[in-house]
């Protein structure tokens, strides 16, 4: 965006309105259709939300959604800062780890969660570990990949400058990983909030999931959306707050997106 | 530990001391390494089963057992069915969203306006949406498809788009300045250098279908998604477990195969070397 003329911006941000306002105008058509009862229109959604947030404790349920997201990604950051460093710096981790963890990338989380319950309980506790399961992974490779990265000339300087340990961890290893752990973190905000909704939708219903599940058992489609629309834009802005947050830590590093 | 004595006849011969320099040389082999550490593993696992007992974990050859069970009651034919489901899906997603990420890559207008949209649902929990799905598709193959689509498309089109604007500006204008013609330059200049980005984000995008697969099934508990939750439900850990290995198998070789694929066909990139 940032080479944009001014023209051009002016009509890029005119074009983006406008594709919103379609996007509104089609649903707003097609929930209109007799045919589609069940998919209601936004005139019938967005009065459906506001009731949801002021009648059905919408945003408390955000809350209890929003308190896995965060525990979940504790101890995921901690877990998996420590097991990136390990597999960065010691040959023997990243030998054996490394297939390892590509195959735990490519495992269906979603399929542990039928069985999760006997480990963990139903409440809580089994929320966060499949919260976990969603976002470790993630830090796990953004930390070794940011500490296999470090500038060489950078590790050969505080070599000649006799770092050791613990030292040079904190004052060469772990800066230098912080911009990529960063941007692991931001994807991995993203990948919670996925946790935390598909263990509410699937391991018990809870909070956010719950209202969803709630309402499609009642056949209320439009709180329904309401619901889903609300569960969308919260993931949205939480990455986007991520995002920020990345930028403030690491402002050496211009971020693309 | 016989194995590790095969390899190391030519090892001895240049080591000055035989003794201890053959075993330092393969505690450097990675072959070694792995197997030392994956049978250690699988040891701790094995031992865990025994102490937990089958309700929690079953021991390995349980679990190798579940799956020659699998087989016999007809349960990887189901899901080879879903797998066919997921292809079409995936398929889609490719035809889709390599066409949409060119298009955000080369125009900035074009990734302003639909990278919104993009944006927006990758990063979203897309499970959400499921309810919706039912409703507008009904639970036959149409929902599954649209379920896998949306799991693996948006990888695909940030990708593409990724790998077209990453496209080196000065090969671009010494194209221009030898007269390549616009449609020269897409074939010599950018496709090389997008392809490598398009097939990573086609790589990710399979691991996620097969999340989505997974998810679609488990969620209307019919088919595949039945099978899974009767083993669940049942307490079937073996065949359970079995199935899980027999899938994330599938997954993690058909990532490789695309990875090596990748590296074949586009050896000039540097994004191959590295995860």
């Amino acid at each position: 965006m940032r080479q944009m003329s001014g023209r051009t911006r002016a009509i890029a941000v005119t074009l983006r309105l406008l594709s919103l306002v379609l996007v509104l105008a089609v649903w707003q058509w097609y929930g209109n259709q007799p045919a589609h009862v069940a998919t209601p229109p936004p005139t019938k959604v967005f009065p459906a939300l506001w009731d949801a947030i002021l009648h059905q404790d919408l945003l408390g349920r955000t809350w209890g959604t929003l308190v896995e997201v965060a525990v979940g990604l504790a101890i995921s950051l901690a877990f998996g800062i420590i097991v990136g460093f390990a597999i960065a710096l010691f040959p023997w981790a990243k030998d054996t780890l490394d297939p390892l963890v590509d195959a735990a990338y490519a495992m269906p989380t979603i399929m542990l969660i039928p069985i999760i319950g006997v480990y963990t309980g139903l409440g809580f506790r089994g929320r966060i570990f499949i919260v976990f399961l969603y976002v470790a992974l993630v830090i796990v490779v953004s930390t070794s990949v940011g500490v296999r990265e470090v500038d060489s000339k950078l590790l050969e300087t505080a070599h000649a400058f006799g770092l050791k340990g613990l030292n040079l961890f904190r004052k060469v290893l772990f800066p230098a990983a912080l911009s990529h752990i960063a941007a692991g973190t931001a994807i991995g905000v993203s990948r919670a909030v996925r946790g935390a909704v598909a263990a509410e939708l699937l391991l018990i219903t809870a909070n956010l999931g719950g209202f969803i599940v709630d309402m499609q058992a009642k056949f209320n489609n439009r709180a329904l959306i309401a619901g889903i629309l609300w569960t969308l834009f919260i993931g949205y802005a939480l990455y986007e707050a991520a995002l920020w947050v990345e930028r403030r830590i690491t402002p050496w590093r211009a971020t693309s997106s | 530990m016989s194995i590790s004595t095969d390899t190391a006849g030519p090892l001895v011969e240049s080591a000055p001391s035989p003794g201890r320099t053959w075993l330092k040389s393969l505690a450097g082999r990675r072959w070694f390494r792995r197997l030392v550490v994956w049978s250690f593993l699988a040891a701790v696992y094995q031992v865990v089963a025994y102490i937990v007992g089958p309700f929690y974990l079953p021991t390995l050859q349980a679990i190798i057992g579940g799956a020659i069970d699998l087989g016999r009651d007809g349960s990887l034919t189901t899901m080879a069915s879903a797998l066919v489901q997921m292809v079409i899906g995936f398929a889609l997603s490719i035809v889709v969203g390599i066409p949409l990420g060119v298009a955000m890559g080369a125009s900035r207008l074009v990734d302003y306006v639909l990278g919104f949209y993009v944006k927006g649902m990758f990063v979203t929990s897309l499970i959400a949406v499921l309810p919706l799905l039912i409703i507008v598709f009904g639970f036959g193959l149409a929902y599954r498809v649209s379920v896998v689509f949306l799991f693996a498309v948006f990888f695909i089109i940030l990708n593409t788009a990724a790998g077209v604007r990453d496209v080196d500006p000065q090969l671009v204008a010494m194209g221009r300045a030898f007269g390549a013609s616009r449609w020269r330059r897409a074939a010599t200049i950018t496709l090389p250098s997008a392809l490598p980005f398009a097939i990573a984000g086609i790589r990710i995008g399979l691991a996620n279908a097969f999340g989505g697969m997974i998810l679609a099934e488990l969620w209307i508990a019919r088919d595949f998604g039945q099978i899974m939750l009767g083993l669940a439900y049942n307490r079937d850990l073996p065949k359970f477990l079995a199935l899980l290995v027999i899938v994330t198998l599938l997954a993690s070789f058909s990532a490789a195969g695309l990875k090596a694929f990748e590296k074949w066909l586009t050896p000039w990139s540097r994004s191959t070397r590295d995860r």
